[in-house]
């Protein structure tokens, strides 16, 4: 590494998260700056200056780039990774389903099911942050949002319901019904968060 | 009266910045004013996307600067406000001032 420039991966991510018309205009900002540290100060100083300006300037600039998207493409997208996340938990059920039905190392089992209801929750408040982010962005009334909150909640609560009778060996029914009923609060904090970031 | 006529309190700060420092101003050196004037250590990121939308509203005007090697090549963007800028620095600068008249002997309460 160039002791006097900024590290190509710090670069990189930069240039990734500028929106793509200030992109050269803010590098070349920040690598002059970049330099008057290094040389005023020390070059690690300025390398570490450089890693916290990048991660301050994450929110403003990704904001902006998701603010110039097209915003029912980024519906469209987050329903789509959500149902992507869905389909894989369908996978984990069912691979769950067999093993414990033959009767393998409940250990095994206990840890996968952990797994398949971490990534759900994952799901689900990425799905809650798409909402809020899109509502936000495009500036809609609040009740789109809670619109948007019920119908994903029931997207939600109604196939895991019929999968948890399809499959109920698979994870015990209580638990699928508690973590049904966190799926509301889960998506609308989700909502909530992105809504406010949109407004920054 | 439109609500695109009032600024926000870092477009404030950020158009506040380029009057000062005139038509020469670009991101560093507005990031430098904000700091040194108010204390306040402000992302590029911030100063940059206040600049884009001040932009999109006509508030401010850019231009294409030199690019030199200590930017690795890249070129300046300088910026300077509008008339329509002044306007609206003025008109939030007044409406703050009035809301703030008067308002001492109530601060001064135990």
């Amino acid at each position: 590494m160039n002791p006097v420039c900024p590290s190509r991966i710090q670069r990189r991510l930069m240039w990734l998260i500028s929106p793509r018309h200030l992109r050269n205009e803010l590098l070349g900002d920040m690598e002059e700056e970049f330099h008057g540290i290094a040389s005023r100060v020390s070059p690690a100083a300025a390398s570490r200056w450089y890693r916290r300006q990048l991660v301050r300037s994450a929110g403003p600039l990704l904001g902006q780039r998701l603010r110039a998207c097209r915003p029912e493409l980024v519906t469209l997208g987050a329903f789509l990774g959500y149902w992507a996340f869905y389909c894989c938990e369908l996978m984990a059920m069912r691979a769950l389903a067999a093993v414990s039905q033959s009767g393998i190392d409940s250990t095994f089992v206990a840890r996968n099911l952990l797994l398949v209801l971490g990534i759900e929750v994952l799901a689900l408040a990425a799905a809650g942050i798409a909402i809020g982010l899109v509502v936000g962005l495009a500036k809609s009334a609040r009740h789109v949002q809670a619109l948007a909150t019920v119908a994903l909640t029931a997207t939600f609560v109604v196939p895991t319901m019929i999968n948890t009778f399809r499959y109920p060996d698979a994870v015990p029914i209580e638990l699928r019904i508690a973590f049904a009923l966190l799926a509301f609060p889960l998506i609308a904090t989700g909502a909530a968060l992105g809504r406010r970031f949109s407004n920054r | 009266m439109g609500r695109e006529k009032y600024l926000g309190e870092f477009e404030f700060l950020v158009i506040a910045a380029l009057l000062r420092l005139g038509k020469n101003a670009y991101g560093v050196s507005v990031r430098s004013e904000i700091k040194k004037r108010t204390g306040r250590q402000v992302s590029f990121g911030a100063v940059y996307t206040t600049l884009d939308r001040l932009e999109s509203k006509s508030l401010v005007r850019s231009r294409s600067g030199e690019a030199t090697p200590s930017r690795g090549g890249r070129p300046k963007k300088h910026f300077e406000v509008t008339a329509r800028g002044v306007d609206a620095m003025k008109r939030t600068l007044e409406s703050v001032q009035s809301m703030v008249d008067g308002i001492d002997t109530a601060w001064n309460l135990p």
